[in-house]
């Protein structure tokens, strides 16, 4: 008698290369299978005298010709001489595994089930009835835990005892009456072919669309009108779903062993992810929900990241500052020298850099709600609503980058397929109140609502949101008429968030915080100080200066809103290069101008600033123009200069319209 | 098994492999093959719902961190899901 063979078929991770380690030893050799870069592992051992050859196949879930895998080891099976496969079958997943099996059986292989990680699922309470499962099968089923060596000689035992004692069976799927005419068929067509497989089967590959087996008979039959007519079969019936009615009829056959094979402990029919959203994803109370929830987020972020925080970062920036003034004079340092950096850099700069707490807390927070869970059920309520507005589920996902910057927020337009929907999302984009903002509203709120910070800044992130939508019905009315895309979205369950991932996720948005108040900040305050201290001629930091000249120019456009002096004007312009830069300009420009007095920004606000111009100024901030960074991406993602003017123009307009609004008509109710 | 999610999910716009494998009697990982296999055989998509910045050529922009929120897995369902399940096609 020769060496008998014996192959290792399983999903991957069902333990088929344990097993096959505590089969085979130290006797392994590994190559790679022929064409392919797919690892092939073989090995032998001797049972009673007789020596086995042994071929681990690679893991694979199904037998088809969908990757590099599964060919080989499909191209293994029909070809090679395997006296009887060894299927591993995981027993914790038993359904999906027997999916595999179910296409051996169909391929009337001699085989036998090693019912693997048997702990495991002893673990999960999930008992088995493995007399029960080889009688339902058809073939040997061993248990195993191939980790420990448990069950090992067993499988060998009955892998041997199979080889000589196989009995051919009949396939034991049942088909649909349509699959099982159109076999016969295509059985009877092939049957001069001169195959190596059942005729059966070859015609079910045939039905069932796999091109691998389809190719193999065309070449194996030497008719050629076999191949033209089959050829001509799957030409009209390509709109039917043959493949679908044979995949279905394969997991119901697995169902139907997995019933008798194991019994599952009890499952809740409802479990707290499903009690959860059935308040949570609710058609009328999702959306109030979610406003809730944000609402939470920022007064959290207020009472933590300002209230508790806040004064400890401003307090360490004055620190610094004192400390280089101090420094500076003992050096004898050129008074502009002096200016640029306590002015400038602390004053600026350093304006921006106080609300790092704020910062922190906010997407610490919105990192907790994304690691949860919480954000998928949020994007599928959004996608309701968003629906109403001819927009889809992605334009969410766009929306809440856009929270945290509105240029990746754009750049996720990406992956949207139907271009009226990237177009109307990259548009809107701007009115999402991004992360550079918050400095802004941050010290007005300070100034002017410090018991109401929460609700302001979650009334300003909602109004940017409305109008967000308002702009999208309008844009799909006129410009982008037609149909939107709409998608499915798969709920994972709720989860306690890691401790790791929420904060790095928190760290890589204030990391990057600080990298443009390092960079771009800097530069644009730099910039702002030297048109705020020339010409020589002129006092620095007054309207005679550059920057003052060109405030004056600004005031008119927006005395309506009722900010009207040349630094409240001009730290809007400063906002278009970074929007940190408003608080930043307006930090240098105080700074500059009540030296003498140590003033600190907020003070200098609330002498500058009423509640309502307060309010008027952070709604212009919310809807004007997006910074260059954002409309050099519109121009670069549309390909076009004539989206980034357009947007900044009518982001301009809206913004100049609502602050007007905001101011007039609070003036005309009697607010100042 | 297969139409019957197809439809589930489809009459939903929205689903949860836990809650279906419950009520259809069968492993989470079951119902996330069957999903995969309505996916080969051309009846569902699975959308891209946000970028990965952190490995492709943006993996050096400034913004980069803010583009990973793929917190939410997308399907479409295709002309061919839509037929199976008789529904007008959308032009």
């Amino acid at each position: 008698m020769g060496t008998r063979r014996i192959a290792l078929v399983g999903n991957p991770n069902s333990g088929k290369t344990t097993l096959f380690n505590a089969i085979t030893g130290a006797t392994q050799r590994v190559g790679n299978w022929p064409g392919v870069t797919v690892e092939k592992k073989e090995g032998s051992f001797t049972y009673e005298g007789n020596s086995y050859d042994v071929v681990d196949l690679p893991g694979i879930y199904s037998l088809g010709a969908f990757s590099e895998d599964e060919v080989v080891a499909m191209d293994y099976i029909l070809t090679d001489d395997a006296d009887v496969i060894i299927n591993v079958i995981e027993a914790s997943n038993i359904e999906r595994n027997l999916y595999l099996t179910t296409q051996l059986l169909e391929m009337g292989k001699n085989i036998v089930i090693a019912l693997n990680m048997v702990d495991e699922a002893q673990k999960r309470q999930i008992v088995f009835d493995v007399d029960a499962m080889s009688k339902a099968l058809g073939v040997p089923v061993v248990a195993t835990v191939a980790n420990r060596n448990n069950g090992t000689s067993k499988v060998i035992a009955a892998a041997v005892a199979a080889i000589d004692g196989f009995t051919p069976y009949a396939n034991p799927v049942t088909y649909s009456e349509s699959v099982n005419h159109h076999m016969a068929h295509i059985a009877e067509l092939i049957s001069n072919c001169d195959l190596e497989y059942s005729t059966d089967w070859a015609a079910l590959k045939v039905i069932e669309g796999d091109a691998h087996v389809t190719d193999l008979i065309k070449r194996t039959c030497s008719d050629g009108a076999v191949a033209d007519e089959i050829t001509k079969f799957l030409k009209y019936h390509q709109s039917d779903n043959f493949e679908l009615e044979i995949v279905d009829s394969r997991y119901a056959y697995a169902q139907r062993i997995a019933k008798v094979a194991i019994t599952r402990p009890q499952e809740q029919v409802r479990t707290i992810t499903d009690k959860i959203d059935q308040i949570f994803i609710n058609k009328f109370l999702g959306i109030p929900i979610f406003a809730l929830i944000m609402l939470g987020v920022f007064q959290l972020t207020f009472a933590i990241g300002a209230d508790l925080l806040g004064g400890w970062a401003a307090a360490l920036v004055d620190w610094l500052g004192s400390l280089f003034e101090s420094g500076l004079e003992a050096i004898h340092a050129p008074i502009w020298l002096t200016s640029f950096v306590i002015d400038g850099m602390f004053g600026g700069v350093g304006a921006v850099i106080e609300f790092v707490p704020l910062i922190t807390v906010m997407y610490l927070l919105l990192s907790l709600l994304e690691d949860s869970g919480y954000m998928a059920r949020a994007a599928y309520v959004w996608d309701n609503l968003m629906r109403r507005f001819g927009m889809q589920g992605k334009a969410f996902i766009s929306m809440i980058i856009g929270f945290g910057c509105t240029v990746p927020g754009i750049m996720s337009t990406r992956t949207m397929d139907n271009k009226k929907d990237r177009m109307v999302t990259m548009l809107i984009a701007p009115f999402m109140s991004c992360g550079a903002k918050l400095p802004i509203y941050s010290v007005f709120i300070a100034a002017f609502f410090p018991r109401h910070g929460g609700l302001i800044l979650f009334s300003l992130y909602a109004f940017g949101i409305i109008v967000a939508l308002l702009m999208a019905k309008l844009f799909n009315k006129t410009l982008f008429k037609g149909e939107s895309s709409y998608f499915i979205m798969e709920l994972p369950p709720y989860r306690i968030p890691s401790v790791s991932s929420v904060l790095r996720n928190m760290w890589l948005n204030v990391s990057d915080f600080l990298k443009r108040a390092g960079t771009i900040i800097f530069l644009v305050i730099t910039v702002m100080w030297l048109l705020a201290v020339l010409p020589g001629s002129a006092d620095p930091y007054s309207q005679y200066s550059y920057l003052g000249r060109l405030g004056a120019l600004l005031v008119p456009i927006f005395r309506h809103a009722g900010f009207g002096t040349w630094q409240e004007s001009v730290a809007l312009f400063a906002g278009i290069p970074a929007k940190e830069a408003v608080v930043g300009t307006l930090g240098m420009l105080y700074a500059g101008q009540y030296l003498e007095e140590g003033a600190i920004l907020v003070t200098a606000v609330q002498q500058h600033f009423t509640q309502l111009t307060a309010l008027a100024y952070m709604v212009m901030v919310l809807l004007y123009t997006p910074c260059i960074a954002t409309l050099s991406t519109v121009g670069r993602e549309t390909k076009s200069l004539r989206w980034p003017i357009a947007m900044a123009i009518y982001t301009f307009l809206i913004g100049w319209l609502a602050a007007v609004a905001v101011f007039q008509i609070g003036t005309l109710l009697g607010f100042v | 098994m297969l139409k019957e999610i197809l439809m589930r999910i489809t009459s939903d716009g929205f689903f949860s492999a836990a809650f279906l494998a419950r009520e259809l009697q069968v492993s989470d990982e079951t119902i996330t093959h069957a999903i995969s296999e309505l996916i080969r055989m051309g009846y569902l998509t699975a959308e891209e719902s946000a970028l990965s910045c952190a490995t492709d050529a943006c993996a050096g922009c400034a913004f980069a961190s803010f583009c990973n929120k793929d917190f939410v897995s997308m399907y479409q369902i295709t002309t061919k899901g839509k037929l199976l399940l008789g529904k007008e096609v959308a032009s």
